[in-house]
């Protein structure tokens, strides 16, 4: 069957939005959309078989290791309590500097949210956590709610991040590269969240009020530092520098990592079966979820430069003539909208195919591009009006909390990430340098 | 009936228990090997194989599970704006299709394997693998999950899992579900805050995009 590209697209990205909308499944909706495809373009049943043969490729890939390991490694962090326990560190270490909360929430949310680099899973948690507390406080809304907004902008750029790693793969890029190159933006992203509460806190003293914590003495200190603190962040540095380094590929720094946690919690006693089976479980629902998603990619993007809409939108992309920079910033617009209603694996699916080929045409290196459209595809998680992460934070906020509260607290972390995102563009160096380093 | 009920249930809870032995067993190879190879070993390249392969059958193994659990993201803008009794109707069109979705590819999954049963085909790696072992739980897996949609219908529970929405709408009300939160120690200080049940909804989803039960993240996430 042939039709011009323009409809093979609309009915190509429509029938698995449509089914999307309709409340399908995610990954239900997109093999639908998926077999339907291919019952179009493909030749009928035999499209159908396709599918699943491309499926066995594309899900039987090495480079999709990381993927469970890191996901596994999250959920041990969390289910051992090791993360918790940092989050508490931070929390008596911080003392009394205003605003206290806030940064540990920073802390205590990437620690969280890092390796499963999901968002929405911190969010809620920090949110039910966290703000009661700062509420308690006196804290003012928007400092006790922004700072878990701006969590997952972090979470997804700083390694490991089990986002970055399909990303990677579903654009063809180099997944230790894009891993690596999140490090600096990374750290960029947390001196600018945290300036931007030291700044708050200066101008409008009265937003995080002090008060009296407990106070822990030196030598409790320098005990939360050794016992609480370093062992967990280093277990994290360790993955990142036996990837850094070359001696290990991202796929056996991701499995020495999640080993290290189990070898972690185990020292600390913490290592319980129930805890064990917690976390295997835990890393096997998005294990599976993403997989299904994957099942249906390769016959996706197959299909995309089949019927030649891939092309086709790609040449009209590059008609209207814009400069490469105007472009970035049309795709990171159009993720934006896309982040209103999809989840990041959707937004994913359905843009990599274009966006990458379209990055290469116009001669961007991939890593670079890939690093913005993570953090493009975190800020449409929390831009109103629609972000999901909005709903997210009303659900667990306190019942007074209005979502112009939540749109409020969430735009200066935004802007920080948007910030970092035209730093890069301006910039690249700064997500390039690393990994060119560590070849 | 209720012996054929029980035996089913050990398959699907025994794959899911084998889907996480196969993610801890390549959590280990992958870490041996990178020990032999550093003890100056020759590493095996039917690790690698195993591997992708483990890649495909845990899925496989898993997704009927965690069709059983609800947990499957969905996006919840429409159904949240639709009254009950149409949520309702919705969600028993929902089950429908995906059982089809899941039954056409169970189908074409097992036809799939019986052509590679037939032809012999094998699946080149490290090794000549015959092809259909490793295909075939591909639509194993697809008829359990149409099975697993057939059940929730059959049973009247919901094909998806609770809506996170209902919190955001009426955050008074309280949640039951707070076992993600069981296993988290609350850092000291909160402790005697009083936390209302309501703000403690382990969200596995947004307003807009829900998963069921459990789990503290989701497949943002994945």
């Amino acid at each position: 069957m042939s039709l011009e590209w323009y409809w093979a697209a609309a009915v190509l990205f429509g029938i698995s939005i449509v089914f999307m909308m309709m409340g399908i499944p995610v990954a239900i909706a997109f093999c639908a959309g998926n077999i339907m495809g291919a019952v179009l373009f493909m030749g009928g049943t035999n499209g159908i078989i396709q599918t699943i043969n491309n499926g066995f490729g594309s899900m039987t890939t090495f480079a999709l290791v990381p993927i469970p390991m890191f996901l596994l490694m999250g959920e041990l962090f969390y289910h051992t309590g090791l993360a918790t326990r940092c989050f508490n560190a931070a929390d008596k270490l911080l003392g009394n500097i205003p605003g206290r909360l806030s940064y540990v929430t920073l802390i205590g949310g990437t620690a969280f949210a890092g390796p499963a680099g999901s968002s929405m899973g911190a969010c809620a948690l920090l949110g039910s956590l966290m703000v009661p507390e700062m509420a308690k406080r006196g804290y003012n809304k928007y400092l006790s709610i922004g700072p878990i907004m701006g969590v997952g902008g972090l979470a997804v750029i700083i390694p490991p991040s089990a986002l970055t790693v399909l990303l990677a793969t579903l654009g063809q890029t180099d997944v230790g590269d894009l891993l690596i190159a999140g490090i600096i933006p990374g750290f960029v992203l947390a001196v600018m969240y945290g300036v931007l509460i030291w700044a708050w806190t200066k101008w409008d003293p009265s937003a995080a009020p002090q008060y009296d914590a407990p106070p822990v003495g030196r030598d409790e200190k320098i005990r939360l530092i050794f016992v609480d603190v370093v062992p967990m962040v280093g277990v994290i540095a360790f993955s990142v520098l036996i990837m850094l380094t070359g001696w290990a590929t991202p796929t056996e720094a991701a499995a020495l990592g999640a080993l290290s946690v189990v070898v972690l919690a185990a020292c600390y006693r913490t290592m319980t079966w129930a805890a064990w089976v917690k976390s295997l479980e835990g890393a096997l629902r998005i294990t599976v979820m993403s997989f299904l998603i994957i099942f249906g990619s390769a016959t996706f993007a197959n299909m995309l430069a089949f019927t030649g809409a891939s092309s086709g939108l790609m040449n009209w992309a590059l008609s209207f003539d814009l400069a490469p920079i105007g472009m970035v910033l049309v795709m990171i617009g159009i993720i934006l909208f896309l982040g209103c209603f999809m989840d990041q694996l959707s937004m994913m699916l359905l843009t990599a195919p274009i966006f990458f080929p379209l990055a290469k045409t116009l001669g961007f290196d991939l890593t670079w591009f890939g690093l913005i459209m993570l953090l493009a595809l975190e800020v449409g998680y929390t831009t109103p009006p629609f972000g999901l992460l909005l709903f997210v934070m009303k659900g667990v906020a306190p019942p007074d909390t209005t979502m112009k509260d939540i749109y409020l607290a969430a735009m200066p972390f935004i802007a920080c990430v948007l910030i970092l995102i035209g730093v890069i563009m301006v910039f690249p160096p700064i997500a390039t340098w690393l990994p060119k380093m560590s070849h | 009936m209720s012996l054929l009920a029980r035996s089913y249930d050990r398959l699907m809870y025994g794959m899911a228990w084998c889907a996480g032995f196969l993610m801890a067993a390549m959590m280990i190879s992958i870490c041996v090997d990178v020990v032999l190879r550093n003890l100056g070993f020759q590493s095996s390249a039917h690790l690698f194989t195993f591997t992708e392969y483990a890649l495909l059958i845990m899925p496989c193994l898993g997704a009927p599970w965690l069709v059983r659990e609800r947990g499957h993201v969905y996006v919840e803008i429409v159904l949240m704006h639709l009254s009950a009794a149409n949520r309702h109707r919705m969600g028993i069109v929902i089950g429908v299709f995906c059982i089809t979705v899941c039954a056409v590819l169970a189908w074409y999954g097992f036809d799939v394997t019986w052509t590679n049963y037939t032809r012999r085909d094998v699946d080149v790696r490290s090794m000549d693998m015959p092809r259909w072992m490793i295909v075939i739980f591909i639509p194993l897996s697809f008829a359990m999950m149409a099975f697993e949609f057939l059940r929730h219908m059959l049973r009247g529970t919901s094909v998806l899992g609770d809506m996170a929405s209902a919190v955001a709408l009426k955050p008074s009300d309280p949640i039951d579900d707070v076992s993600a939160d069981e296993t988290l120690p609350a850092p000291a200080y909160v402790k005697p805050a009083p936390v209302k049940p309501a703000s403690v909804k382990p969200a596995t989803g947004g307003a807009v995009t829900s998963a069921g039960s459990g789990g503290r993240s989701t497949g943002d996430g994945t």
